[in-house]
């Protein structure tokens, strides 16, 4: 029982980390048709852009979370501004653009690695304590993550389906030219679903910082999972990529407690290989989509 | 009064110019119909005036604007409305979200409520699947939502792409009933159709495309007698 118990706390804190890393990098996948290589660093950023607040500037504690998405969010923007906009449309664009963001992620580790150093940092966003169910320590830092994920998810969701920027969102990822049609400014659209998946990333890299520490390199693991959870769950699709991350959270908990804590990760490897052969488009999708 | 008048538009794709030297007036409040084979720009035409491709050369004059270089959202924020070729409804919305797109730039909630009445008073069918997702509709349920989507932007010209295409007889008539119906209320409209027979019942003025121009226009009663044209362009209708 405590082992079931153990497993399930681990694996929701996990699962609820990465639904918030993938959600949106599925959102931009399948609003924009474009692979954001650069994803993991609006995490790192989102975490400094907390720490920096918190440390630097001494505002209060519960400021950092916030100030994580709003970090995240404003890398976003500034990459449609200065990079996307000008390779929308354009030939070869969902390969191109996979090279930009790449390189957009390697210059904004390099500026993280020039501002703070490479020293890892403990980050101040954390909550000590604990309280037992049966025999299994559960921290309220976990609670709290499991927490956060939940609502930051929760609002995505409430904002795509039942507001008129989701509504305008989802029709531009559905059919461009329609959307355009109905008086939607898509390049608009665009930069908002680029603010929104920033700031979920900035908010993730905040979570999952407070579990280990900061470095600019605590993206790239964070980044890799966001892209297995996307494939198995069709690359683009918002709601089943928050379930694949929670199905994975908990499978790599199980991993971790039956087959030793280094087996997690190769284990989701083997997954996505496995899903790339044989279901290529994943769980809840339809067919890739590949827009010019 | 003048709705539309296009002077030597020129446009097309990637610098080939599908449309050459077009030029047309469309009255207020009358039915304009575009008719000609397959192939010839009536789509591009359309694409052009909705602002989704840009033109080469030419004026658009929409209601005394000069809308050539105005973005789409500029051009529907405007009123002038495109009902596209194939529904291109938004699939994983339901009937009622399509219908809401439509009337996405306006801002009275009150107005939008109306006007979502209206288009289910006209389409009965519609209000039935008002929550079905719309890629489970049949295809003239599709067709009615991509109607009703337009209808939703309260425009003042409105453009319909082939609004028979792909049904069966039967609704294609029963979409022509709605269209004569619409034909009264007041809207102008600009209808893209293949077969001349049938859009002549409900036009003002047709006009005949092809090769990117457009050849001939005038009243239906006169297309009628223009037996060799017919022949030449749709095979003895």
């Amino acid at each position: 029982m405590d082992v079931l118990i153990q497993i399930l706390v681990t694996g929701a804190t996990l699962g609820a980390m990465y639904a918030l890393a993938s959600v949106g990098l599925a959102l931009i996948w399948g609003t924009l048709g474009m692979f954001n290589m650069a994803h993991g660093l609006f995490m790192t950023i989102g975490a400094y852009g907390s720490y920096s607040i918190v440390i630097h500037l001494g505002l209060p504690i519960y400021i950092g979370l916030p100030a994580g998405f709003v970090a995240g969010a404003l890398t976003g923007c500034l990459m449609h501004v200065l990079i996307v906009k000008f390779m929308l449309g354009t030939k070869n664009f969902g390969t191109n653009i996979m090279v930009a963001t790449a390189g957009v992620g390697i210059i904004l580790e390099d500026l993280v690695l020039k501002g703070y150093g490479a020293y890892p940092f403990t980050q101040p966003m954390s909550v000590l304590g604990s309280f037992k169910v049966g025999n299994v320590v559960i921290s309220y830092q976990a609670v709290i993550i499991v927490a956060v994920a939940a609502a930051l998810i929760g609002a995505t969701a409430v904002l795509l389906l039942k507001t008129r920027l989701g509504r305008a969102i989802r029709a531009t990822a559905m059919n461009l030219d329609a959307a355009k049609l109905m008086g939607v400014r898509t390049e608009r659209t665009y930069l908002q679903v680029l603010a929104i998946a920033g700031g979920l990333a900035g908010a993730a890299g905040v979570l999952i910082s407070s579990l280990s520490t900061l470095s600019p390199q605590m993206g790239g693991d964070p980044m890799l999972k966001a892209f297995v959870i996307c494939v198995v769950a069709g690359l683009g699709h918002v709601g089943g990529t928050g379930l694949a991350a929670v199905a994975l959270g908990l499978l790599e908990a199980a991993v971790q407690y039956f087959l030793g804590v280094r087996f997690g990760f190769p284990v989701m490897l083997v997954l996505v290989i496995l899903f790339l052969i044989w279901r290529p488009n994943g769980l809840f999708g339809k067919k890739v989509v590949v827009r010019l | 009064m003048t709705a539309l008048s296009v002077q030597g538009l020129t446009a097309g794709y990637s610098n080939q110019p599908v449309l050459r030297q077009v030029s047309f007036d469309i009255a207020s409040q009358s039915v304009f119909a575009l008719i000609g084979p397959n192939g010839h720009g009536k789509t591009t035409l359309l694409r052009n005036l909705s602002g989704l491709i840009s033109q080469q050369e030419g004026r658009v004059e929409y209601l005394g604007t000069q809308i050539e270089d105005l973005s789409a959202h500029r051009r529907v924020e405007l009123g002038l409305i495109h009902v596209p070729q194939g529904d291109q409804l938004f699939g994983e919305m339901s009937v009622e979200e399509n219908l809401l797109m439509g009337a996405y730039l306006r801002d009275s909630k009150a107005d939008v409520t109306s006007s979502l009445e209206e288009v289910y008073a006209f389409f009965p069918r519609l209000a039935e699947r008002r929550n079905q997702m719309a890629n489970s509709l049949s295809g003239g349920e599709r067709r009615m939502t991509g109607i009703g989507r337009g209808l939703m932007g309260d425009g003042k010209l409105m453009m319909m792409d082939e609004p028979s295409l792909g049904l069966a007889p039967l609704l294609i008539e029963q979409i022509y009933e709605s269209l004569k119906a619409l034909s009264k209320s007041g809207r102008t409209f600009l209808v893209v159709e293949e077969n001349p027979a049938r859009i002549a019942e409900i036009a003002d003025t047709i006009a005949l495309m092809d090769g990117g121009q457009i050849v001939w226009s005038g009243p239906p009663e006169s297309l009628q007698s223009e037996e060799k044209l017919i022949q030449s362009y749709f095979g003895g209708h």
